[in-house]
């Protein structure tokens, strides 16, 4: 018995500071721009089962210029880690979003930034949100529409976070016109998608 | 006398001092750690270096219509599939290893990347490449493994 106390002991020791001390490089990389390195550290954080390391991980990919993956990495670390969510993390996601053209989901996290973040985020978040106003006017939404479901579509079967992605933000539009133009062709689409066994992001 | 649906003397004997000893003995981060958490510190570490470097507002929305291509062109400086293959079995890997084997799957990171840009890859995978090879030469500093930062190979 005291040999089993001693070895629970050992293991929970030794195995604790690992992910921490990844995610504690993966800060140290990122703050010097180090992003791919970062990534490395935080997925590898991740691995060990720090799951909050997600989140980062979506972030570096982001710096790195992988908005798709970053967009499938925040949606897989607010499953795995919803608690970890802050209002930091969800600019960095807007900011995925906003590079997809995903805009109302860029809206609709910056609507929480702009009220949780510091005064610079915040401000870069009305500046965002400003801007996506002026875009998404009646009169585009239709083209907009059809392209969100072609690729959604066009992504289902590989990656499906992605498709999902692209498939609400045509149902999120369909909202905005008075005919609901194609919105629950979307619908149907995003179910089809949520109700398949999942087949892998690639 | 021993109630029924209680623990054992025995047990509660066992088991008794091995909480106290988690809780005492292990350090914050570990505590932390254990129960699925990141410590403060280590929080505040991560919270600083994204706050540090959160990107500016980006240029102005577009939506896309009939004439924005479906699939989007290739992002600079994204690296390879095979960069990124490479990174994400040395993440898995690590985990099944443990520490000494994230420095070896670290150390492939880094050959794989390496060899990935040899082949063809463009510059941008090239230069993650080096940055991957960089920081896991690095992560070897000190435990006398791995092979050296290679500075030379940057002549683009």
């Amino acid at each position: 018995m005291a040999a089993l106390r001693a070895a629970v002991l050992a293991l929970a020791v030794a195995a604790a500071p690992a992910a921490e001390s990844h995610l504690l490089e993966g800060a140290r990389l990122f703050r010097a721009e180090q992003y791919a390195a970062a990534l490395v550290e935080f997925r590898v954080a991740a691995a060990l089962g720090a799951q909050e390391a997600l989140w980062y991980s979506a972030a570096s990919l982001l710096k790195l210029g992988r908005a798709e993956e970053a967009v499938e990495g925040f949606a897989e670390a607010a499953a795995a880690a919803p608690a970890a969510r802050d209002g930091l993390l969800d600019y960095y996601r807007a900011q995925a979003c906003h590079a997809l053209r995903l805009y109302l989901c860029a809206d609709a996290l910056l609507a929480s930034v702009a009220e949780q973040a510091g005064p610079r985020i915040g401000g870069h978040a009305r500046t965002m949100r400003a801007a996506i106003a002026a875009e998404l006017v009646p009169d585009r939404l239709p083209a907009a529409i059809d392209w969100y479901l072609a690729r959604g579509r066009e992504l289902a079967a590989r990656r499906p976070l992605l498709a999902a992605a692209y498939l609400e933000e045509a149902a999120g539009l369909g909202l905005r016109l008075t005919s609901a133009y194609r919105r629950q062709e979307a619908l149907d689409a995003l179910a089809k998608l949520r109700g398949a066994p999942p087949s892998g992001k690639r | 006398m021993r109630v029924r649906g209680y623990p054992s003397e025995l047990v509660r004997r066992a088991v008794a001092p091995v909480v106290v000893l988690l809780v005492l003995v292990l350090p914050g981060p570990a505590r932390a750690q254990a129960q699925g958490q990141v410590s403060p510190a280590t929080r505040a570490a991560l919270h600083d270096a994204l706050d540090l470097n959160a990107p500016a507002p980006p240029r102005a929305p577009s939506l896309p219509d009939a004439r924005t291509p479906l699939t989007p062109a290739p992002q600079a400086p994204s690296s390879s599939a095979a960069v990124d293959q490479a990174k994400g079995a040395a993440a898995s890997q690590g985990a099944k290893d443990g520490r000494q084997n994230q420095v070896d799957a670290a150390n492939r990171v880094a050959q794989e990347a390496a060899g990935a840009s040899a082949h063809g890859a463009d510059a941008s995978s090239d230069a993650a490449a080096r940055e991957v090879k960089g920081g896991q030469a690095k992560m070897n500093g000190g435990k006398g493994k791995g092979p050296p930062p290679n500075p030379g190979n940057s002549n683009h």
